[in-house]
């Protein structure tokens, strides 16, 4: 089940939201509840109950941890628990990838291959595996006391807003909310508008926009021109930006709804002024999550030597990359933010310092623009031929785009730089980021809000019903 | 003393109506209310059955999801708003294949294709299908029956100035010329209604803006030009087409199906049109002939006013694939199609313009396999 479908929007979403309004306070964590494993069994009934049962394991486990205090013992369980959580997405996401390169090794030195692994990929494993993690490690040093009641850590792992596509909770900042939140109707109708605002991002902007990449990448790429190539990848960049950060800001809304508070996940990447500030606006909670568990584990800055500290970032991001998808171009892409990082860092940074804003936006956004090639590229002969195309400007730039599809890119445009001019960007934060509004401000969010959700699923709708005037055979 | 709002309580009121807007849409679906129905034709989906198997093989979730989508309630309230929008923004349609032409006037893409002669048929193809209507024709008149081909207007010679591809084109063939052209040569019995019409000035429209067809007015004369051939050549005797006047109000239906597909929130922008009221002929009146028309939707406009009324049975052979008699359908066999060229005194095939190239749909095929097979 996806947001941004008619099941959830006129089903699922308004009778967990009416069951959970009227039910007595100690119930609501047990509807919640229910209504994740429906929402998650729904997409994937095999997997339910993998997901039910890792969870179980972790949460006697930390639980076993929080009361054990020897190191040893402490430090075999926490590897226990890293083992047969990484194993498991390592397993369902990765073998594969691994017996594919594999097979490519031994067919070179003729030796007999490996047949393929009949998986298929649990959704949302990738996520709540991290989440996972946080929680058995915030116990293991003791930032965190591991929740008491299992159906409340279920909760946590399995709560709809957030399972399928993040952002990555780490558990203590979710904990206390869990057991203690307060009815407020302020948050909700806050919550409404950013699910709205997020909704239409996705099918109003990124879906449009989507559709000029894949009548592209339906041509066969030998026929693809050099124009072709280049407005394939614009588009690209805000359809990923605006089908990700709606499905974020859908996310944080629904939270709201539910009045959790859930960490945002983007903050106006494109107007990033280095890849290094890039990563602070993008997928923030990965980000985050790779600093606390990874980066900071490995000696952070507090490195002994650059070489290392420039080996640290480097890992982080080839890892990064890797989660993202069992495949080299991803990798790739992880070594090629982890390489401009690094050489930020180096001496990047400091030329940027002495350069006018725009143009360190202008080289950053220019650097994002040409790693989206890589993470959307799964052959690495697609790869170079790409790069190579793109960069031979065979015939001039002619771009066209029907004015369907024009039109939401330069909103997407709009709205993607808007905050490299004057205070936009800090009214922008600021709106976000609001608990409260006036009255009258309320009155002008619903009613935006409202034409954005009827839009949508009007969109929504004509996907599916596109009528002839008759019926001819 | 005035009492100071409670924010939270408005909040909590307007959240509360949020609410119960989610749940009303959600409990309609278990009513019988319909909410301004879309027009226009899509196929069915099935309602779907659950069973384990399928639940866990996803085909299940698949299929409910969709048939959730198609058929809720107030679906149509967001595919109007929607569609209104998008025409609003983008001055395009979100249905097959219409294009808007200025002030309102809609088409189809393969009408204005087929008359610029975009899809045009090499002339040897066209020969060859001439020539299976002109061994139809044969076979037909051996049996003494009457045969007919009746070729229904393209509305975008007449509305050309308002379609830019077509404003300053002038084509120079098209399909309809090499058809009109081979009919000619080969002495096909025909009725052309996209000439007559065309090029003919009436006192009331013939064809309508929104509307993808003839105009009812168009419709009702030619059916009474049908009905003045058909006395002339065929069966004096046959009851004259008659209206008892025209009734002018707001153009609807058939007139302007072509809007009505856009599903669209603003009412009808288009003016008046003409209805003629027919005049069945009288009850006592003996229907001899019996008649088999094989169409396309041109035909229904005629069927549906009641052309039946001046026949023993009329048979509408809908592209050659669907029967219509009376208020029943049934699948078109070549069983079924042999009874009634048997039993039908005319066989009238009628095409428009633009899908003349697929003239027939297979009818003079199955004529030839009837008759070859017969004998």
């Amino acid at each position: 089940m996806v947001f941004s479908s008619y099941l959830f929007l006129f089903y699922f979403l308004p009778i967990t939201l009416l069951v959970y309004q009227f039910s007595p306070k100690n119930w609501k964590n047990g509807i919640l509840l229910l209504s994740s494993i429906f929402f998650y069994a729904w997409g994937a009934p095999k997997f339910v109950f993998v997901i039910l049962a890792t969870t179980l394991v972790d949460f006697a486990i930390a639980n076993k941890m929080a009361v054990t205090s020897n190191k040893v013992q402490r430090k075999l369980l926490l590897s226990l628990a890293i083992i047969i959580n990484v194993g498991l997405l390592a397993y369902f996401k990765y073998v594969n990838f691994f017996i594919e390169n594999v097979n490519q090794l031994f067919t070179y030195f003729g030796l007999q291959t490996f047949p393929f692994a009949q998986v298929i990929l649990p959704i949302g494993i990738s996520f709540y595996t991290f989440e996972t993690l946080t929680f058995i490690i915030d116990v293991y040093r003791g930032t965190q006391k591991p929740l008491k009641n299992f159906w409340n850590y279920q909760l946590y792992i399995m709560f709809f807003p957030k399972l399928i596509a993040g952002p990555i909770i780490k558990y203590h900042q979710i904990a206390d909310q869990i057991i203690n939140r307060i009815d407020n109707p302020e948050q909700k109708m806050v919550g409404f508008y950013r699910f709205c605002i997020g909704l239409a991002k996705k099918v109003l902007i990124a879906n449009a926009i989507g559709t000029v990449v894949n009548d592209i990448d339906s041509l066969s790429i030998d026929s693809i021109t050099s124009s072709q190539f280049w407005l394939a990848s614009i588009c690209y960049t805000f359809q990923l930006y605006f089908d990700f950060s709606g499905y974020s800001d859908m996310a944080v809304g629904l939270g709201l709804m539910f009045n959790f508070r859930i960490p945002e996940n983007f903050n106006m990447p494109y107007i990033a002024t280095s890849i290094t500030d890039f990563w602070r606006r993008w997928h923030i909670s990965l980000g985050a999550w790779m600093k606390e568990y990874l980066y900071l584990p490995l000696g952070g800055n507090r490195v002994n030597s650059k070489l290392r500290l420039f080996f640290n970032l480097w890992l982080v991001f080839l890892i990064s990359g890797l989660w993202h998808g069992a495949s080299w171009n991803f990798v790739l892409w992880g070594i090629y933010h982890g390489f401009f990082l690094i050489i930020e860092r180096a001496f990047l940074l400091k030329w940027y310092s002495k350069l006018p804003k725009l143009f360190s936006w202008a080289i950053t956004f220019f650097i994002v623009l040409n790693g989206w090639v890589l993470f959307k590229t799964e052959s690495m002969n697609d790869v170079v031929l790409t790069y190579s195309k793109m960069y031979q400007i065979d015939s001039g730039f002619q771009f066209y785009i029907p004015i369907e599809f024009r039109i939401p890119l330069y909103f997407a445009i709009f709205f993607s730089f808007i905050g490299l001019f004057g205070k936009f960007e800090k009214k922008i934060i600021s709106f976000f980021n609001a608990d409260t509004f006036s009255l009258s401000n309320h009155l002008g969010l619903i009613v935006i809000s409202m034409l954005l959700l009827l839009l949508s699923c009007g969109a929504l709708f004509s996907d599916s019903y596109n009528p002839f005037i008759y019926f001819r055979f | 003393m005035k009492k100071p709002f409670n924010k939270n309580k408005i909040l909590n009121r307007l959240w509360f109506f949020l609410l119960f807007l989610g749940i009303i849409s959600f409990a309609i679906q278990f009513t019988q209310f319909t909410i301004w129905p879309l027009r226009g034709y899509s196929k069915e989906l099935n309602h779907v059955e659950f069973s384990w198997k399928s639940y866990f093989n996803g085909t299940y979730q698949i299929q409910k999801e969709s048939y959730l989508t198609r058929y809720l309630k107030t679906a149509p309230i967001f595919a109007r708003a929607y569609n209104e929008y998008f025409f609003r923004l983008f001055h395009k349609a979100k249905a097959n294949n219409i294009y808007i032409g200025d002030d309102w006037v809609l088409n189809e893409y393969f009408y204005i294709e087929s008359y610029l002669g975009n899809d045009l048929l090499d002339k040897n193809k066209v020969d060859s299908m001439v020539e299976k209507v002109k061994s139809t024709q044969l076979t037909i008149s051996g049996l003494n029956k009457q045969f007919l081909y009746v070729v229904t207007p393209n509305k975008t010679e007449f509305f050309k100035d308002f379609f830019d591809e077509t404003k300053h084109a002038v084509p120079s063939n098209n399909n309809y010329k090499q058809f009109i052209k081979a009919f000619n040569d080969k002495g096909i019995k025909y009725i052309d209604f996209n000439h007559y019409f065309n090029h003919t000035k009436f006192d009331y429209p013939v064809f309508t803006k929104g509307g993808i067809h003839w105009s009812q007015y168009a419709a009702a004369l030619a059916a009474d030009s049908i009905i003045k051939y058909i006395r002339h050549e065929i069966d004096s005797t046959i009851y004259p087409f008659e209206s008892n006047n025209i009734e002018v109000k707001q153009a609807e239906k058939v007139d302007i199906d072509v809007w009505a597909s856009m599903n669209l929130l603003i009412p009808n922008p288009y003016g008046n049109a003409a209805y003629p009221i027919w005049k069945n002929p009288p009850a006592e009146v003996p229907k001899k002939l019996n008649m088999l028309v094989i169409s396309d939707s041109f035909f229904w406009q005629l069927y549906s006013s009641g052309f039946e009324n001046w026949f023993q049975n009329l048979y509408f052979n809908y592209y050659n694939q669907l029967i219509y008699q009376k208020d029943q359908s049934k699948d078109k066999t070549m069983q079924n199609l042999k009874e009634m060229l048997d039993q039908c005194d005319i066989i009238i095939v009628m095409s428009t313009e633009a899908k003349i190239k697929d003239a027939g749909w297979g009818f003079f095929d199955d004529v030839k396999t009837i008759y070859q097979t017969s004998n």
